[in-house]
């Protein structure tokens, strides 16, 4: 099975390097063109049979709506899917970061865990993540009846840090250090799931600017 | 922080019969010339013509490098750190007459084991050996295209990234297809991108 990663689009926020986390923040009007962008180009390789699967959140939704609006389909949610909460950092300025919680920033960049309120923990991400790619894609399989060699294709919509964590995991890379790097807004990976646990990263961090289209 | 793209040679005839090519020295072709034209266009959009190309020996390779050097005007140097690991007596022959005349051994390189034929290039031994010509380049201010082959590239890529040599975390990289890494302040190494220019 081949199954899709790919992160919302744009947002404001983004544009001006504001931690989101569990914020409601909509497509700002570039993320909205990357939606249509990726979605367009994604058409195409997931086919009509796709399932596609979003955050609850409104920047992964829309974007997720983007590419379901060409195939023809429903999107579903997934509470699961939702952005790490980044608590009382969502919103505020890398500046104002620095300056009140030095060391829990310096924890952050050397991929630990920042003791600040309302964050959370790697594992309880990597746990959610894990858990939804995994049902849903039981849920594939199960819905499609082409046997085993075509068992369908899952499409993904979600976060910055929810995919990473949600890659490593599901592919047994610890996260004690970024071996993924995170995806840009709007860009995909994409896998192939042979058995629960058994997952390849065939791709990483693509763009529609980055696929050979000839 | 510098950043490392690692680019597979684009196709040859040998590759669209599906032999093994190993350390043999099969040349691009026209129609490999062109999949390596395509890419470095895609390339120069990417990363700017401001370029260190450095290719693997081999003759595939170098054509595909060429294509960007051309594209790029930038000069190429040739590492030998960076060819193609040998397949030994396979060398040459279709993955249907491997698989026919040495059932199990082709099963134990399919898990991705190290099959015992002779002249077999180990995968800890080509994994090392690509691991510290890529760490060598580190350094640089420009980026640096290293053109190079399937399963250097990978086993380079599982030896930076400290992934175990027989994983299937990382899928094949397609013909004429990079990934990018980047070392960043820590030492450690992070994949940035794989399979870009390949859908």
């Amino acid at each position: 099975m081949q199954v899709y990663v790919i992160r919302h689009g744009q947002t404001e926020w983004n544009a001006l390097g504001l931690l989101q986390g569990a914020s409601e923040v909509p497509l700002a009007p570039e993320g909205l063109r990357q939606a249509e962008a990726t979605a367009e180009a994604m058409a195409t390789l997931v086919g009509p049979d796709v399932t596609v699967v979003s955050s609850p959140l409104s920047r992964a939704n829309e974007t997720a709506q983007a590419l379901a609006r060409r195939v023809g389909v429903e999107v579903a949610v997934d509470d699961r899917l939702r952005e790490r909460a980044y608590g009382v950092w969502e919103g505020i300025t890398p500046q104002e970061r620095a300056s009140k919680w030095p060391a829990e920033l310096e924890a952050w960049h050397t991929h630990g865990e920042p003791n600040i309120p309302g964050f959370e923990s790697h594992n309880l991400v990597r746990q959610r993540m894990i858990a939804a790619l995994e049902d849903w894609a039981d849920a594939v399989r199960e819905q499609n009846t082409r046997g085993a060699d075509a068992d369908g294709t899952l499409a993904v919509f979600t976060h910055g840090s929810a995919s990473r964590v949600g890659l490593q995991g599901i592919l047994g890379i610890p996260l004690s250090h970024r071996t993924l790097g995170n995806l840009g807004n709007a860009a995909w990976s994409r896998l192939t799931r042979r058995e629960r646990g058994d997952w390849t990263l065939e791709r990483h961090h693509l763009t529609v600017e980055t696929v050979v289209t000839t | 922080m510098s950043s490392l793209v690692l680019w597979r040679h684009s196709a040859t005839g040998f590759n669209r019969e599906r032999r093994l090519q190993g350390s043999l020295d099969v040349p691009l072709g026209d129609e490999g010339r062109a999949q390596a034209r395509d890419a470095a266009r895609l390339l120069v959009d990417q990363y700017g013509t401001d370029v260190d190309i450095v290719s693997s020996p081999l003759q595939r390779a170098v054509s595909s490098a060429r294509e960007l050097a051309a594209l790029t005007q930038q000069d190429l140097t040739v590492d030998q750190a960076f060819t193609q690991r040998s397949y030994g007596e396979w060398e040459g022959l279709t993955h249907d007459e491997v698989a026919a005349g040495w059932p199990e051994q082709y099963a134990a390189r399919q898990r991705g084991e190290d099959p015992a034929i002779e002249g077999w290039g180990l995968a800890a031994d080509v994994s090392a050996r690509v691991k510290r010509g890529l760490e060598e380049l580190a350094d640089r201010s420009r980026t640096v295209v290293v053109v190079s082959h399937g399963s250097a590239i990978q086993l380079g890529l599982f030896g930076l990234l400290e992934l175990p040599l027989q994983s299937r975390i990382l899928g094949r990289l397609p013909h004429a297809a990079w990934s990018e890494v980047m070392r960043v302040e820590s030492g450690a190494w992070h994949l940035v991108a794989h399979g870009r220019g390949a859908v």
